[in-house]
């Protein structure tokens, strides 16, 4: 008995438009892609409804972890041969006077922007505050998440 | 991979005005392998991608030196204290009313508090105190909230600005948060905390 050939029904599907788009995200994607700067700490930054972005260059950073611990972080640039370093001392409370004067030295201009950690306590953050009071710096930022919780006037 | 049709050549009689046809090679690449490229990096920078920029809540702090008593009657100050376990206080004696011992305030019900409080009372000063041990999530909260009710003031006066003024906790308020406590019969639970 010979077997009834099976009948195979030849699909054939233009790809040609999802190609495109697939296309089209990636270099949307590629274009607008800015990397995560490596992480030495992870931190977990708490939110608030203020709207002001964080500037992308000529920052100052100061880190604490939910430990409490302290860390300076900031680029500098050699002038003349134009190289970058990364720079990020782990300081503690005593020390961290002499490294931000340190950094500051360095990278005059610089704007103060602090990331902490929520679990971090008031302590710390009071200790920084006090340090940068010393130093004169008035003004610094607080990095924070959006909060999309709307702001109801209730006025 | 790669294929190229070739098209059978017709042949055509040679013939004034009738220009030879070109020759066309149809060719067909397998384009998979760099379909599948793209998706790979497609994928790759989607992952990778940050789209929401930080936020940052921006703080003045007065310079140290210059930090020259200033005199506020009694009546204008409203005092918020935070204890280590992250509850909220507040304390305000306006006029002839004595407020003895702070009260507890929900953190939902900050908002609220601080809009009614500055509109009862023009030139309010805030005072905050934290607990060393309290979050720093606490903190920011309660700045944020001063600042989203400082917004809702500018709206329909835009040289309002809040006052306001950190200071240390003393044993004083540490005692009268106790004392609050002790009174109340203890923090009602899951609301302590800023979120």
């Amino acid at each position: 008995m010979a077997k009834k050939p099976r009948r195979r029904i030849g699909i054939a599907i233009d790809m040609t438009p999802m190609v495109d788009i697939g296309f089209l995200l990636l270099i949307f994607y590629m274009t607008t892609t800015q990397f995560k700067p490596p992480e030495r700490e992870h931190v977990t930054i708490p939110a608030s409804h203020s709207e002001i972005k964080v500037p992308d260059a000529g920052l100052i950073n100061i880190t604490i972890n939910k430990n409490d611990n302290i860390f300076i972080e900031y680029v500098t640039k050699n002038d003349s041969t134009g190289e970058i370093y990364r720079e990020s001392p782990e300081v503690t409370i005593n020390t961290l006077n002499y490294e931000l004067t340190k950094a500051r030295l360095k990278y005059p201009t610089a704007y103060i922007l602090i990331k902490a950690d929520k679990e971090s306590h008031y302590g710390t953050m009071r200790s920084v505050m006090s340090t940068l009071q010393d130093l004169k710096i008035d003004h610094f930022s607080l990095m924070t998440e959006f909060k999309t919780d709307p702001i109801q006037a209730g006025m | 991979m790669g294929a190229v049709d070739q098209p059978q050549r017709q042949v055509k009689t040679k013939g004034k005005g009738l220009r030879r046809p070109k020759r066309r090679i149809g060719i067909r690449i397998d384009m998979t392998p760099m379909v599948d490229i793209a998706f790979l990096l497609l994928i790759f920078y989607m992952v990778t991608t940050i789209f929401s920029a930080p936020q940052s809540m921006e703080i003045a702090l007065p310079p140290k030196d210059a930090t020259s008593p200033i005199e506020i009657g009694k009546s204008r100050i409203l005092e918020l204290m935070v204890d280590s376990d992250d509850n909220i206080f507040w304390l305000h004696s306006p006029g002839q009313v004595n407020m003895e011992l702070p009260e507890y305030l929900k953190p939902s019900e900050l908002r609220q508090f601080l809009i009614k409080k500055n509109q009862d009372y023009p030139g309010l000063v805030t005072i905050l105190r934290f607990d060393k041990d309290s979050k720093y999530e606490t903190m920011v909260f309660i700045f944020d909230e001063i600042q989203v009710v400082e917004r809702l003031f500018k709206q329909t006066d835009p040289k309002w600005s809040y006052r306001r003024s950190l200071q240390d906790m003393t044993v004083w308020e540490y005692q009268l948060m106790e004392k609050a406590k002790a009174a109340m019969g203890g923090i009602p639970k899951s609301t302590g905390g800023a979120s």
